[in-house]
């Protein structure tokens, strides 16, 4: 590169240079100013107070709250989430034993959404409650020993609730024999 | 971590599985075993049992002392599959639990168990 070349170069770099330090300038205490800056006061005036944010909190706090009162609707027609209620082995009960009971809270209806029944031979089994002034029960018919788990999300008794301070029991229709065992469960949900 | 009826914490539940048993005289009896996994709690939410003869089954579920069982009875050779989005626990979250034969197996008896489970891990037998 020649001498000419070079200075050439220089040239244009200090004017590139310039081009960009033209565009800075500076206030009477010879403080660089700043270009269209933002209004902090409009800012300060716009931003979302302390109690703003928290009563927004509180709504997305309750969103959770929301989601899963929809979630149960869907599943089980109501806002309910039904548990279930475990009853003990039984050897050889004797006809009408409730091997599993429930009672309604004082004050609520109660629904059954589901049971279990587990028999070491063939019997027959009630799911009984009442409602209102009537008694209902449903009969399972086991042919042989076996056992069956039944949950479904429209309940055994829509429509039928179970009355406030009564107890919904499965009881077994026929003697059990020596030695046999039997179980049941209920899966059950006051409203 | 999913949204489901009841809680939108609840975990994505898992099915634990044994191998194909076949069942040779002297060895233990097929049985499955659960723990529920460090800083979670255990629900249990299906079952499946597959057995060649007839038997009966304890599903069971502990916290500390307190136990709970459900006995499931097998009339004959089959297989039978359960699971609801409401745990069989729902009240009583397992620190352990599992699946056990209650009769010992027939020579060349073959069984398998299984169990959909959230927050746990398989364990050995206490």
């Amino acid at each position: 590169m020649s001498g000419v070349e070079t200075v050439s170069v220089r040239e244009s770099t200090v004017k590139a240079l310039k081009s960009k330090t033209d565009k800075l300038t500076f206030d009477s205490n010879n403080r660089l100013a700043v270009q269209n800056p933002p209004n902090l006061d409009v800012l300060l005036s716009t931003r979302a107070s302390e109690s703003t944010l928290s009563a927004i909190k509180s709504k997305t706090d309750n969103l959770d709250i929301a989601l899963t009162s929809l979630s149960r609707l869907i599943k089980w027609g109501r806002d309910v989430s039904p548990t279930w209620v475990h009853a003990s082995e039984v050897t050889a009960p004797v006809a009408g034993t409730a091997l599993v009971s429930w009672s309604v809270p004082t004050g609520k209806v109660g629904y059954v959404y589901g049971f279990f029944i587990s028999a070491g031979e063939g019997n027959d089994f009630k799911l009984n409650w009442t409602s209102g002034t009537t008694a209902y029960s449903r009969r399972v018919v086991f042919s042989s020993k076996g056992s069956l788990h039944f949950v479904d999300v429209i309940a055994l008794n829509e429509g039928l609730p179970a009355n406030a301070g009564s107890t919904i029991t499965i009881t077994n229709v026929n003697a059990g024999s020596a030695g046999i065992v039997y179980q049941a469960a209920l899966l059950v949900v006051a409203v | 971590m999913i949204l489901n009826e009841s809680s939108p914490y609840r975990y994505v539940p898992t099915w634990f599985f044994t191998d194909e048993i076949v069942y040779t005289s002297g060895m233990t009896k097929p049985e499955l075993y659960i723990g529920s996994a460090y800083g979670m709690v255990g629900h249990i939410y299906g079952y499946y049992i597959y057995a060649s003869e007839e038997n009966d089954f304890i599903l069971f579920w502990s916290v500390g002392d307190d136990y709970k069982t459900v006995r499931i009875s097998m009339p004959g050779p089959g297989m039978v599959m359960y699971m609801n989005s409401t745990p069989i626990n729902y009240d009583f979250p397992l620190t352990y639990g599992g699946i056990t034969t209650v009769y010992t197996p027939s020579e060349g008896a073959v069984y398998r168990l299984g169990i959909l489970a959230s927050g746990c891990v398989f364990v050995e037998p206490l």
